[in-house]
Order: structure tokens, then C-alpha cells, then sequence
């Protein structure tokens, strides 16, 4: 599985923990903090670089693996910008 | 699209990465217009495996591939920048509502990449450019854009060369009055009021301001060359052709503008 844009992988994890349905209406998750294994990439795009940044697609490595780095990540409600 | 096997400069991976979280933020600021409170990234921290090399004075970032046990770690900390923070330590770059912009201004002079490092420092006009020159020098955007001072000099000269955009009749509700013609552009205020000059033969200058000059051209003057001259060296050139006289507005200008070299 190719790694997605690191925007993309960090809007799945945040939009994660926010309950959906019912549960959105009646209840907040207030702050979140990760701390995950983190593989990244660069991929030209034109004259530019797309930063590649993926969650482990398997809990195993194999030798075709990228070495792991790590990612921690805090979230708030709120506007931050 | 290929892996970056090469590696980046680390300036353009930082950008890349900035670039990815700013996507992030704005699909969640999306979501908030539906649902009024949403998360916001608050603090970021990575460790990235990767291999570090310098190209010149230019340090490159290549991230660690398959097998690649040997590879460096970067540990990076971002913190999110509140619009009050970013106000107070960011110095105000004024930004005209009609501005040309850097690739309007500068042409050719500088690359397409040399233009983007100039935004990435905030500069996406030619007003901006030497507001920062005056208060930073020349040798400051070099470092931060890392294009040489001396093209960053070319390209400001260039930049304030006059350019004809447009001339067209001026309107007058009197219609014995003599006719006037408006030529629009930019830079046509130098240190003193511009020479215009049709077919060679001077023609008197109504009013003049940095985007428009008013001129007053005696009946045969609606064809030829027409210049404006802001300083020694500094011309601009187009071709008139009034078919028949201003009133018919029919004016062809040349697409290419000759500028003159000093």
C-alpha cells in the first residue's frame, strides 16, 4: 500500500477520536494525544516535494519495510489559527 | 512522480511539511462550518529516519529506505502559531489592490523557483520585495531565498522599469474639447514627471501618477511610436494606430513592449 500525503493521514487520526452519530451530539472528546510508529517518504510532485507520512499497514515488518519513526501528535478543541 | 531518492534541501522539506499540515488544518476548519467546535492541531512532534548530506552550503534531507539500518534521526517540534502571535512578530508587508504580481513584474528575470523561495519568505509582490530589501538588505533575502544578491539587484531594476499595459481615449463630455489619451501601465513616476514622446515629437504630460499617465497629443500624433522615459535609461515603448483619429477608439498596441537597456 503506497503512504498517503502526511495531511491526509493526520486529518484520518484527528477526525478518528470525534464520535460520529448520536454519540457526536452529545458528547465532546475535549484534547487527544497520539504517540504512534510513523513511516515517511518524499515524492516529487513537478518541481515540488509531497511529504509522504503513513501509519504502518502492518503490525509486522518485512525487509520492503521503511525504518519506523514516531509521531506525537496533541489535538484541542478549538481553533488553533 | 519518483521517490526523492536524492533527497531535498532541508528549507523545502520543511515547507513540504508545513504544506501538509496546513491541509490538514483547513479540511478540519472545513468541517467546522458543520459542526462549530472541531479539533485543531496543537503541538506536532516527529522523529524521522533519514540521511543528512550537504550540496554546497545547502544541507539535504533524504528519508531512511527499506533495509536501510545506518540512517540518522531527526526529531522535529511544531507548535501551532495563534493569528495574535503571528501578528505580533510578523512585520506588515504592505500589498496594493493592484498590484502586478512577481511573475507580472519580474518576467524572465528570475526562475519559477527562484520566485516561489521569495514567497515562501512572504514576498509575492514587488512592493514587498523592497520594503524588505530597505528594512533586511539584499544579503538577507539572498540567505533566506538563496538566489544571489546581484540577481536579486537585476530583478529589482527590472522591476521598476516602466511598462505600457494599456492607452485608450479618456472620455470628455465636451466634445470640441481637444482629445487626451490614457496610458496605464506602472512605474511612470520616477524621480521626475515622465517624457512622453509619439513618433518621436514631445507630447505634453496632463497629470501623471505611478499607474496612469494623461497626455495631450496634437491632431497628428495618434500613430507612431509612443515612449515614456521615467530616467536615463528607463523606456518604455508601444505602437499606436488611431485608424481614424481618437474618437473611433480603434488602437492596436503592440504585444511585445521594447524596454530599453541603460
Amino acid at each position: 500500500m503506497s503512504p498517503r500525503p502526511f495531511g491526509e493521514a493526520l486529518r484520518d487520526l484527528i477526525e478518528a477520536v470525534q464520535p460520529a452519530g448520536i454519540a457526536g451530539e452529545r458528547i465532546r472528546v475535549t484534547d487527544a494525544y497520539f504517540d504512534l510508529p510513523f513511516e515517511a517518504s518524499l515524492r516529487g510532485v513537478g518541481n515540488d516535494a509531497e511529504f509522504l507520512g503513513d501509519f504502518p499497514a502492518w503490525r509486522w515488518r518485512t525487509v520492503f519495510d521503511r525504518p519506523r519513526g514516531r509521531m506525537r501528535v496533541r489535538c484541542e478543541l478549538g481553533d488553533s489559527l | 512522480m519518483s521517490d526523492r531518492d536524492t533527497g531535498l534541501p532541508v528549507e523545502q522539506f520543511i515547507q513540504a511539511l508545513t504544506s501538509q499540515l496546513d491541509r490538514a488544518q483547513d479540511a478540519m476548519a472545513l468541517k467546522a462550518h458543520v459542526r462549530p467546535l472541531t479539533f485543531a492541531v496543537k503541538d506536532l512532534t516527529l522523529d524521522l529516519r533519514a540521511h543528512f548530506g550537504m550540496s554546497g552550503s545547502v544541507v539535504h534531507i533524504t528519508p531512511a529506505g527499506p533495509g536501510d539500518s545506518s540512517a540518522s534521526t531527526l526529531h522535529l517540534s511544531l507548535t501551532s502559531i495563534t493569528r495574535p502571535m503571528m501578528e505580533e512578530n510578523t512585520p506588515h508587508l504592505s500589498v496594493g489592490t493592484d498590484e502586478p504580481t512577481l511573475q507580472e513584474a519580474l518576467g524572465n528575470e528570475l526562475t519559477s523557483d527562484e520566485r516561489r523561495r521569495l514567497e515562501w519568505a512572504g514576498i509575492h509582490t514587488v512592493s514587498q520585495f523592497r520594503e524588505l530589501q530597505s528594512h533586511s538588505g539584499e544579503s538577507a533575502i539572498e540567505q533566506v531565498a538563496s538566489i544571489p544578491a546581484a540577481r536579486l539587484k537585476a530583478a529589482l531594476e527590472r522591476a521598476t522599469r516602466p511598462f505600457v499595459d494599456t492607452v485608450s481615449p479618456f472620455p470628455q463630455e465636451d466634445v470640441n474639447a481637444p482629445p487626451l489619451l490614457t496610458i496605464r501601465g506602472r512605474n511612470f513616476v520616477g524621480g521626475e514627471p515622465p517624457v512622453v514622446r509619439i513618433g518621436g515629437e514631445p507630447v505634453p504630460v496632463v497629470r501623471a501618477n505611478p499607474r496612469e499617465v494623461l497626455v495631450a497629443p496634437l491632431p497628428h500624433q495618434f500613430r507612431g511610436d509612443l515612449t515614456i522615459q521615467t530616467a536615463p535609461g528607463r523606456i518604455a515603448t508601444t505602437r499606436l494606430n488611431f485608424a481614424e483619429g481618437p474618437a473611433t477608439a480603434s488602437l492596436e498596441t503592440k504585444d511585445a513592449i521594447e524596454e530599453k537597456e541603460t
